[in-house]
């Protein structure tokens, strides 16, 4: 059996309608199959900047690093980079994408952001096949950032692809997959009911809805990838090497104290969840809401991923009063996919109205 | 000489040929949004990826052909040609910017799904 069709066997038949999580740390897809499961790729969102000369073109054709070559640089893209910066012991990974929009400091950004997102979202099952890609709430402690832009470049850059694209909140797709409810005595149960929060690289997002309808959104910058930079800043570290440690061997509920790394990554996960909770208190202070039943809080994300996180995140939350009842929170099940399988969803639903049109 | 115009999209420097001269060749001229001139043309081309300068090489040669008639045809002739030579060039300096090395982009998974549960999610959603 050639290649081709053990990959295709193995897929199955994907249902219509693409979700595309464009994240500052990873871009990931997600397409149902028949049988209810998900096809998800992923890919890692940074790049390691090298001078195009002779030492470096001979050091890329002996190895099987990805690239892209651009007049004057060579960008090594996705695990490649972070790979490529921890053996060198030098330099640093540049990331297309900052704060959960296009990189304003890197000039080449939607170019080699598009490269990137050409490869991983593929080609569509057929011309106008809806496509949901997740963008990022403005964030209220930036309140000079707006996403419209990178918001209409992905459109675009989407429907010559020849999706049918539609934008939609990172937290409320994270919501569509965790699917909460609301239980209300004597009214029965709300389906897709409660409040999400997405932690990502760049941002926080979050999303407070009410039968599927988003009610409120916003963000908060400075998350994983603050929390790496910080980390390098005091401890003198590469970032790159800070984020092998968070990700191989940090665990928040047991960090080891002798380890300048880790420690410093207790006092910063510590920071920014605090901060970010407090910012959802404040926003939620501005508009009466009531709700008639307790509300669930789903949490998804690569920041939320370090074992411990919901211990941490569970006692700033049990701290604080919230203008609704909090029945409780859980991390999803699949934390790093869950905001691409949302999007998939609402594309499932796109193309579902389409049809009903 | 013949002007092509070129719809820019803001996503990327990937170039629909539209017309030429302000007569449709592909597509609804509509579309079209700049005109440029040839040496603009070269210089978007250059910068805009491996992938796309074979498209363009096509579309170049395609659209200049079928257009003989309504423009100069000599002067079409010499465009294509150069255009043809430059462009050819501009491909061996980016052999290495092809789609090749991006095919294998991204690891995947395959995991489980609730079909009951997102099956209730997208019907709802799709109410919306």
């Amino acid at each position: 059996m050639s290649e081709q069709k053990k990959t295709e066997k193995a897929e199955g038949k994907y249902l219509p309608g693409i979700g595309v999580d464009v994240g500052t740390s990873n871009i990931v897809i997600a397409r149902q199959c028949e049988d209810g499961s998900f096809f998800v790729r992923h890919h890692r969102n940074m790049l390691f900047e090298m001078e195009a000369n002779d030492e470096s073109s001979d050091l890329l054709e002996r190895s099987d690093y990805l690239y892209i070559k651009t007049a004057d640089k060579y960008y090594i893209v996705g695990e490649d980079a972070l790979k490529l910066v921890n053996a060198l012991g030098r330099g640093e990974i540049v990331r297309p994408m900052q704060n959960g929009l296009m990189n304003p400091t890197l000039k080449k950004a939607q170019t080699l952001l598009n490269y990137i997102l050409e490869a991983v979202v593929g080609k569509p099952q057929f011309q106008g096949e809806p496509l949901r890609f997740s963008v990022p709430a403005n964030p209220i402690d930036k309140l000079e950032v707006n996403n419209l832009f990178h918001q209409t470049v992905l459109a675009q850059f989407f429907t010559n692809l020849g999706f049918s694209p539609k934008p939609i909140n990172e937290a409320l797709s994270n919501l569509y997959n965790e699917a909460p409810s609301m239980e209300v005595e004597g009214e029965g149960t709300f389906p897709l009911t409660g409040f999400s929060i997405s932690f990502g690289g760049g941002m926080t997002n979050c999303c407070l809805a009410l039968r599927g309808m988003s009610l409120v959104e916003f963000s908060s910058t400075q998350c994983g990838d603050h929390i790496d930079r910080q980390t390098a800043v005091v401890t003198g570290e590469p970032v790159a090497k800070v984020m092998r440690v968070k990700e191989k061997k940090f665990n928040l509920e047991s960090p080891d104290q002798s380890d300048r790394i880790q420690q410093a990554l207790s006092i910063y996960y510590d920071e920014m969840v605090s901060r970010v909770v407090k910012n959802m208190l404040k926003e939620f202070a501005k508009e009466s809401r009531e709700f008639a039943g307790p509300i669930e809080v789903v949490v998804c994300g690569g920041t939320a991923m370090i074992p411990g996180f919901m211990s941490r995140f569970d006692r700033v939350l049990g701290s604080l009063q919230f203008p609704f009842t909090i029945k409780g929170s859980r991390l999803s099940a699949t934390p790093f996919f869950s905001v691409s399988r949302g999007c998939a969803l609402a594309a499932r639903g796109d193309h579902k109205k389409m049809k009903k049109e | 000489m013949p002007k092509a115009s070129l719809f820019l999209e803001s996503a990327r420097l990937h170039i629909d040929m539209l017309s030429v001269d302000g007569k449709a060749i592909q597509g609804s001229a509509a579309k079209a949004t700049q005109t440029v001139s040839k040496d603009e043309l070269l210089h978007l081309i250059r910068k805009s990826g491996g992938e796309m300068v074979k498209t363009l090489l096509a579309e170049i040669g395609g659209m200049l052909r079928s257009h003989r008639g309504g423009t100069d045809s000599q002067e079409a002739e010499e465009m294509t040609e150069e255009s043809m030579g430059r462009i050819a060039g501009l491909m061996a300096e980016r052999a290495s910017v092809d789609g090749s090395n991006f095919k294998k982009l991204g690891d995947t998974v395959r995991e489980k799904g609730d079909k009951k549960r997102d099956e209730g999610t997208i019907d709802i959603l799709s109410r919306l």
